[in-house]
């Protein structure tokens, strides 16, 4: 078997049709939730079910380390949608992830503690991908 | 083989950091010396995390998953003069880069084996006063290091 990907191979990119593409820097956190919608109807008189899609939609959340002009920050105040990409590189030649298209940052948060670096979440959805 | 190094052919250089200090980076001309009277039981301790990936059971791999920071102490008798790490441009934390200088009398005059540290922050620093010397004891934690190798950058 291959190998596994650890938190070191990882990556996530962040662009927009104007923004060059760039890394999001100090990521601490990195969650993705990919959600097909199913509507379930049958039986037919035949005794058969069938699905049909009703949405689709990935919701991202992030946790960086705060760092001035953070893209996480610009990209939330984008004009346009942003997309992602999930990459991980694990060295040995083996790569895995996701493309997200045109979704858009629901919300970033500053956090401060005491004894602590200041970090910000931030929470992204988009509704198309790819994997690769 | 090559011989053994002792206590008494190595010596403690220190140069002040700039930049990010995850490397060798340093000003035009920086401050640097040698740590005054270095004592025995100068000590680092570096290491890194690994998760080994088991198949049913059994260790199939190792993954890195993180590398822990170099922990660096030392002793030495009191000067009165400790320097002073710098916040270089890039950094705000002050540091030190550190050179451990090895000597190898054996190979010839001037050959030695270096071990570097980067981006040594301080972390404690405890004095002790006593009859045969007044002590400090350093405690630094490094981003990185080098070594051992055969090039120093502080001779």
């Amino acid at each position: 078997m291959v190998e596994t990907f650890a938190w070191p191979d990882g990556s996530v990119y962040l662009w927009t049709g104007i923004e060059a593409a760039a890394v999001v820097g100090y990521a601490t956190q990195t969650n993705a939730q990919f959600v097909h919608g199913w509507a379930n109807v049958g039986p037919t008189i035949g005794g058969t079910y069938s699905d049909h899609l009703t949405g689709k939609r990935v919701n991202v959340s992030l946790t960086l380390n705060y760092h001035p002009g953070s893209v996480a920050q610009t990209m939330f105040e984008a004009a346009t949608a942003v997309h992602m990409e999930l990459r991980h590189l694990d060295g040995v030649g083996g790569s895995a992830g996701y493309l997200l298209y045109s979704g858009r940052f629901d919300s970033v948060t500053p956090a401060g503690d005491e004894r602590s670096v200041y970090t910000l979440a931030a929470t992204y959805h988009a509704n198309s991908w790819s994997a690769y | 083989m090559s011989e053994v190094r002792v206590f008494s052919e190595g010596t403690l250089r220190w140069v002040q950091a700039s930049g990010s200090g995850r490397t060798w980076a340093t000003a035009s001309a920086p401050p640097s010396g040698i740590f005054g009277y270095v004592q025995e039981g100068a000590t680092y301790a570096s290491g890194q995390q690994i998760a080994t990936i088991m198949d049913r059971g059994v260790p199939d791999h190792h993954k890195g998953i993180g590398k822990d920071a170099i922990t660096v102490l030392f002793t030495l008798l009191s000067t009165g003069y400790l320097p002073a790490p710098s916040s270089g441009s890039g950094a705000s934390m002050p540091m030190w880069h550190l050179e451990l200088r090895e000597s190898k009398p054996e190979v010839g005059s001037g050959s030695a084996v270096y071990t570097q540290f980067h981006g040594v922050a301080v972390q404690s620093v405890t004095m002790t006063e006593n009859a045969n010397g007044n002590s400090w004891q350093v405690q630094g934690i490094a981003l990185g290091m080098n070594g051992p190798t055969a090039s120093g950058y502080l001779g």
